[in-house]
């Protein structure tokens, strides 16, 4: 449904974006996750048509809408946008919003339309009311019904959590993907959030400085992240120092403070050795008072079920966060013995 | 005694000032109504039969067509000049401001003057003088039509053009809707000085109620049914003003939603709005309309006001200038005063009406000139008699007037029409030094004497020197009321050049004339400089 070849964008001059390259399949809803002033904003606003692409191409259903020859506008593109701030009209009441794109269909049929949307978002009551008069959560379902009404075969969505409040945004989010799923669009999103990127999307292009740095499932990004940046941006966790052991005719090993690791290498002719920084997420521990390692408890974080602790290596002095059931509970300065049971050896 | 004086501190005391100060600025509101007490219906009944019909038509064409061509003029401009760039655009951004220095009545009789002299057509009539005011009063149209399409939100564009909407349709469907309150305001605004034109209407002898009032009190003597005519026409702008309120209230939220904070803004400017106009149609349009509603009349003043100086009409000359300066001056001073001292009273008093009361007294701008002039003069020609009764009485010798058609009347009526202009600058400035300054100056241990001169006069100095010469400017451009209540042989530059311009001495009102657009440009300076 959307391809995206090569994509250049310049602003005055200073590249934005940077050789992007993605597609999405019919009914499936992408996210750009990055950093701010990574370029997933300027990203959207060229797939949208509000801006110009350098280099690249943008390709729409089987149309090319952005190359360096073509240009289609934003009217004519039949992309629905939904905003950060939403931008409802402020004179016109949830029905007069959500119908004004379908300014094409006759009157019975922006009707049915209107009264299928206001169901699908729960807005019937509020059909006549004006947008001052919603709530932050009610106002972004009148602009995603607003963006959806005319149909569009893509529907582009730039931070559409973030006006709201952070303790509602992922039940938000989940009616939204089910909104979504049903009505069989296929979504791009545009967040810096990743709960919201992983609640909401099928694939997470995560961007940094202007390139995509892995396109894959929240799954893989979490287990399986292709490149430092992602593993250090995608989760909470921690890095150790390790050094990777690789002998001819025999499996290669990752040495580390914490214990030896199956690595996974090319075989190698000779002996070869290289020091290596190995992700540890906080679920990654289990205690083991007598074969563990020791380590001390610099700070905790009750968090119900959990808590967070912060340890420091007793022999290496580096620092870990280990997610550990609340029933576990010691105090900052006392003494522990963890080891670590790693399903996935990441390391770079 | 003392009894007197804890009763004293319990009242209210910035109450009771503010109280006073607002009743004697309503005692000609309450004069024109007490008119009314007696209705002749002789007069009437002949002012129904020959006149009164053509007042109403006349005032209500004018209004109208005022309004509707200040509406055009502004909203076009404030379009263009805030949505695309062109040639010239920054210039005049502030330049289009400029016509709001000129009086209607000396654009009126400047053009109708080079008209005549090059024998083209006749512009004295109705859709001259619609055109003409339309012409120096879409500058408030436009100011508040260009700060409402600026402060809209960006994304409404970005919203409307990916549900396919075109530029011109936006406008039409999103932004002048949206605009619609504040473009209310500045046409409600415009259509309040074209009912209170008296100068243009009478230069062109057309039939109004200004010029009706006039024609009843001077040439007729009939003063109570000139009082009830005021009355009227009070009515009028009275209509005007609850419609411009009515339109409003429930578009109060429009402007109230914050745009989101946007960190992304540099790639929000990048969409260039394409134009439904051609650029180079925007700047010849901008050009012509400043050329048109300013150039070109100061130039041709400039030019008569050269070919008519000579040496011994500069006595003359200079002598209206220390008239009108000196007037305007100390009329300045004692309406500060007075702003000031309703502000305080709006600040210190805990009086649940005291706002109300403030804003009461600021209603005297929407009274025109003329009905402000017939409500002074006659609570103040009765105390006049009042006085020479009791002084006859007592030392048997007319003193003659005491207030009526004295400086008195003059200055009262300025206070009561120009207060709201000053009060406004004084409020906003109060209202910017938070209490907590206050508190913290009395925690200091200093009295409350020095909260002002110490803390609030610093901080209040731009707040009144901008009143001070908003109110100078619109003392001097005044005409009708100044006409009506000018001491016998006092004259100003605005009588004058007027007067010169009725007996046709064009070449003589121009000096005068120009005299008034030059100082009437410095608060269009104040004003752009408050807009950036």
């Amino acid at each position: 449904m959307l391809t995206l070849q090569n994509i250049h964008i310049n602003i005055a001059e200073k590249p934005i974006i940077n050789d992007i390259s993605l597609t999405l399949k019919n009914g499936e809803i992408g996210c750009l996750l990055g950093p701010s002033g990574c370029g997933k904003t300027t990203l959207l606003r060229a797939i949208a048509g509000f801006m110009k692409t350098s280099g690249g191409e943008i390709v729409i259903r089987d149309d090319i809408v952005s190359s360096p020859t073509t240009h289609v506008d934003v009217t004519r593109r039949q992309v629905g946008v939904v905003f950060q701030d939403f931008a409802l009209f402020p004179h016109l009441t949830v029905s007069q919003n959500i119908t004004f794109g379908l300014h094409q269909l006759s009157q019975p049929e922006q009707h049915q339309r209107l009264e299928e949307l206001l169901r699908l978002t729960q807005l019937t009551d509020f059909a006549q009311q004006y947008p001052h008069q919603l709530s932050g959560g009610q106002q972004q379902r009148v602009a995603i019904a607003r963006a959806l009404a005319p149909k569009p075969d893509l529907l582009l969505l730039d931070e559409p959590f973030s006006a709201l409040d952070p303790s509602l945004r992922e039940s938000l989010a989940l009616d939204i993907k089910a909104l979504l799923k049903y009505e069989n669009v296929t979504a791009l999103l545009v967040t810096h959030d990743q709960t919201e990127a992983f609640t909401i999307a099928d694939k997470i292009a995560v961007m940094n400085q202007g390139h995509i740095e892995q396109y894959a499932s929240a799954y893989d990004l979490y287990h399986e992240p292709d490149t430092f940046f992602v593993a250090n941006f995608v989760g909470e966790g921690r890095f150790i120092e390790g050094t990777v052991s690789m002998t001819p005719n025999a499996p290669a090993y990752l040495y580390t403070a914490m214990g030896e690791f199956p690595a996974h290498e090319e075989a190698v002719l000779s002996p070869l050795e290289k020091q290596v920084k190995l992700l540890v997420r906080p679920d990654d521990f289990v205690v083991d008072e007598q074969g563990g390692f020791a380590v001390n408890v610099v700070s905790r974080a009750f968090r119900g079920a959990h808590t967070l602790y912060t340890f420091e290596s007793v022999n290496s002095h580096e620092e870990l966060l280990c997610l550990l059931p609340s029933h576990y509970d010691y105090q900052v300065g006392a003494r522990v013995g963890i080891r670590l049971e790693l399903e996935h050896v990441i390391y770079f | 005694m003392a009894i007197i004086i804890s009763k004293w501190r319990e009242l209210d005391r910035w109450f009771f000032i503010g109280a006073l100060i607002s009743v004697l600025l309503a005692l000609p509101v309450l004069a024109i109504l007490l008119s009314y007490s007696s209705l002749s219906a002789d007069l009437w009944g002949h002012l129904v039969d020959t006149t009164l019909a053509e007042y109403l038509t006349n005032s209500v064409l004018l209004t109208l067509g005022v309004g509707f061509g200040s509406m055009l003029l502004g909203v076009t401009l404030a379009w263009c000049v805030t949505q695309y760039s062109f040639w010239g655009r920054g210039v005049f951004e502030w330049a289009l401001l400029l016509p709001l220095a000129m009086p209607a009545y000396i654009m009126a009789y400047t053009y109708t003057g080079m008209f005549d002299q090059f024998g083209w057509f006749d512009s004295r009539s109705l859709i001259g003088a619609i055109t003409f005011m339309s012409l120096v009063l879409y500058p408030y149209v436009y100011i508040l039509a260009k700060t409402a399409f600026s402060s809209q939100q960006r994304t409404y564009q970005d919203a409307a053009a990916s549900l396919g909407v075109t530029h011109a349709q936006y406008f039409f469907k999103i932004a002048l809707p949206i605009a619609r309150p504040a473009v209310f305001t500045g046409m409600a605004l415009a259509m309040m000085e074209a009912l209170a034109d008296y100068g243009t209407v009478a230069y062109f002898g057309i039939s109004t109620f200004t010029t009706g009032i006039f024609r009843t009190w001077f040439g007729m003597g009939e003063m109570q049914l000139a009082s009830q005519l005021a009355g009227a026409l009070a009515l009028f702008v009275l209509l005007v003003l609850s419609l411009e309120k009515y339109s409003r209230k429930n578009m109060r939220f429009y402007q109230t939603q914050t745009p989101a904070k946007d960190n992304t803004i540099n790639t929000y400017t990048n969409t260039e709005a394409t134009p439904f106009i051609s650029p180079l149609l925007m700047s010849v349009g901008c050009f012509s309309v400043l050329a048109i509603a300013f150039i070109i009349p100061v130039l041709q003043l400039c030019v008569w006001a050269w070919d008519y100086i000579d040496i011994s009409m500069m006595d003359e000359y200079l002598t209206l200038v220390s008239n009108s300066f000196l007037l305007a001056f100390s009329t300045s001073l004692l309406i500060i005063v007075l702003a000031l001292l309703l502000s305080y009273a709006q600040r210190f008093s805990t009086h649940p009406h005291v706002s109300g009361l403030t804003q009461f007294a600021a209603l005297g701008y929407a009274i025109p000139g003329t009905v402000l002039a017939i409500g002074v003069l006659q609570p103040l020609g009765w105390l006049d008699e009042q006085i020479n009764v009791v002084w006859v009485f007592l030392f048997d010798e007319y003193i003659g007037l005491v207030f009526s058609g004295t400086f008195v009347a003059l200055i009262f009526a300025y206070c009561v029409r120009f207060l709201s202009v000053a009060l406004h600058n004084t409020q906003n400035g109060l209202e910017r030094i938070k209490p907590n300054v206050d508190d913290a100056v009395l925690s200091l241990g200093l009295g409350r004497y020095r909260i002002f001169s110490r803390i609030h006069l610093p901080l209040l100095k731009k707040s009144i020197l901008a009143a001070g010469i908003l109110v100078f400017v619109d003392v001097l451009k005044e005409l009708p009321a100044t006409l009506i209540l000018r001491p016998f042989n006092f004259n100003t530059l605005a009588v004058k050049a007027f007067e010169y311009a009725t007996d046709e001495r064009l070449l003589a009102a121009a000096l005068p004339s120009v005299t008034i657009v030059l100082v009437g440009i410095i608060p269009v300076i104040l004003l752009t400089r408050a807009m950036k």
